[in-house]
């Protein structure tokens, strides 16, 4: 259900995304903001309704090049630190 | 709009409290509860406790029963003239003047307003584009639903406290309370509480839900995409004549394989929306074991 969630901020940048994408593409959802929780390490989630069908998510250092198209640039925890990234939609396909 | 009120019930004679009255018949409680009054006579008048209870339970029903009459009218004119209070410039002291000039004994008015200066100055700062967010039915409904938790303590207190543990004195406390509880105000200050409560509620559930969402691996998301994947291919099959039949087939052996097996006469929509509940419970399963039991499902069927 769309919504706001906790996302463990211990992650590595790859299973980050990857839970990010698990998420939308098993419950139809598109994330819309990524950001720090204020109150402990960790980051919160939004999501909103997405019937049509996205593509997976890659997370980069902020400013590195990645295939896809950006689509946020949040401040996130990775790895226990906080740290800039960007949010990558890769292809559909 | 509403039914007309019956003459008896709107004559002022029987149910305004003048401030004169009410002034003597506190006074006159006052000398029972002290016995430091003389009488017209110059004789003593006796401390006479339960005297004094029936009185002040009197005086406390008849600014009652003034409070009352005087929000039903208030009630409906909120309904019916809330164009205005949109418009006005200051509409959360309008809601709070509006309301003490409708208390029929003048006096008695006068008396509760003075007693409402105290509210004003901490209760009314609220955001006045808080007021016009709020419907006429919310305000009013919030209004009846502290009118009563108000009234219901008062009633309560007037018959089962004597007058040592509740005296006048709080008995007004709580009769300023009833009316400042069906002003404008008020409302809006209990549904900003109650919508900080809510919102306090929401910040608890986030905070259980923590660790909801399990840590996933590039694998894992590549076995949801693939999932998702053959889901919009079924979706798609089942509108097609020639693919139909395989698809609901399809949908049912992969149903069955993660224990969800569905009627023999479900629907291509029913076992969809199946499907989609399986996936959304393979997603909320923090061991994965379930996204790659769907997708081993999956990767059996061949769908075109």
């Amino acid at each position: 259900m769309a919504g706001t969630i906790p996302v463990a901020g211990d992650m590595k940048v790859e299973n980050l995304a990857a839970t990010l994408t698990t998420e939308e593409q098993l419950k139809f959802e598109r994330l819309t903001v990524l950001e720090v929780d204020p109150n402990k390490v960790g980051n919160l989630a939004t999501f909103e309704n997405e019937p049509k069908r996205k593509g997976a998510l890659a997370i980069v250092a902020r400013g590195v090049n990645s295939p896809g198209i950006k689509i946020l640039s949040p401040t996130v925890f990775i790895s226990g630190t906080k740290t800039d990234v960007d949010v990558y939609r890769l292809s559909s396909s | 709009m509403g039914p007309k009120m019956p003459p008896a019930m709107g004559a002022p004679g029987i149910t305004t409290f003048k401030a004169d009255d009410f002034k003597a018949a506190v006074a006159q409680y006052r000398c029972l509860v002290s016995g430091s009054c003389k009488d017209a006579a110059g004789n003593s008048i006796a401390i006479d406790l339960p005297e004094a209870q029936v009185l002040r339970n009197q005086i406390a029903y008849r600014v009652m029963v003034d409070i009352e009459a005087d929000y039903s009218r208030f009630e409906m004119n909120l309904t019916t003239q809330r164009a205005g209070f949109e418009t006005g410039a200051d509409t959360i002291q309008l809601g709070m003047s509006a309301a003490a000039s409708l208390v029929g004994a003048a006096d008695v008015k006068d008396i509760l307003t003075a007693s409402l200066t105290g509210f004003q100055g901490t209760r009314l700062s609220l955001d006045k584009n808080f007021f016009r967010e709020k419907t006429t039915e919310s305000i009013i409904s919030q209004m009846r639903a502290s009118r009563k938790t108000k009234q219901a303590i008062l009633i309560k207190s007037l018959a089962n406290r004597t007058v040592t543990d509740y005296p006048w004195e709080a008995v007004w406390i709580d009769l300023v309370d009833f009316y400042y509880a069906g002003t404008v105000p008020s409302a809006l200050v209990e549904i900003a509480s109650s919508t900080g409560k809510q919102a306090d509620d929401a910040n608890k559930e986030l905070k259980d839900a923590a660790g909801k969402l399990a840590e996933r691996t590039p694998e894992q998301a590549k076995q949801a995409l693939d999932i998702t994947a053959v889901y919009y291919k079924l979706e798609a099959a089942v509108t097609d004549p020639a693919k139909k039949a395989g698809a609901i087939q399809s949908l049912k052996n992969i149903l069955t394989a993660v224990d969800k097996k569905p009627d023999d006469n479900a629907s291509a929509d029913d076992l969809l929306a199946q499907l989609r509940a399986a996936m959304g419970a393979a997603q909320d399963d923090k061991s994965g074991d379930k996204i790659a039991k769907l997708s081993a499902a999956m990767a059996k069927e061949k769908i075109e």
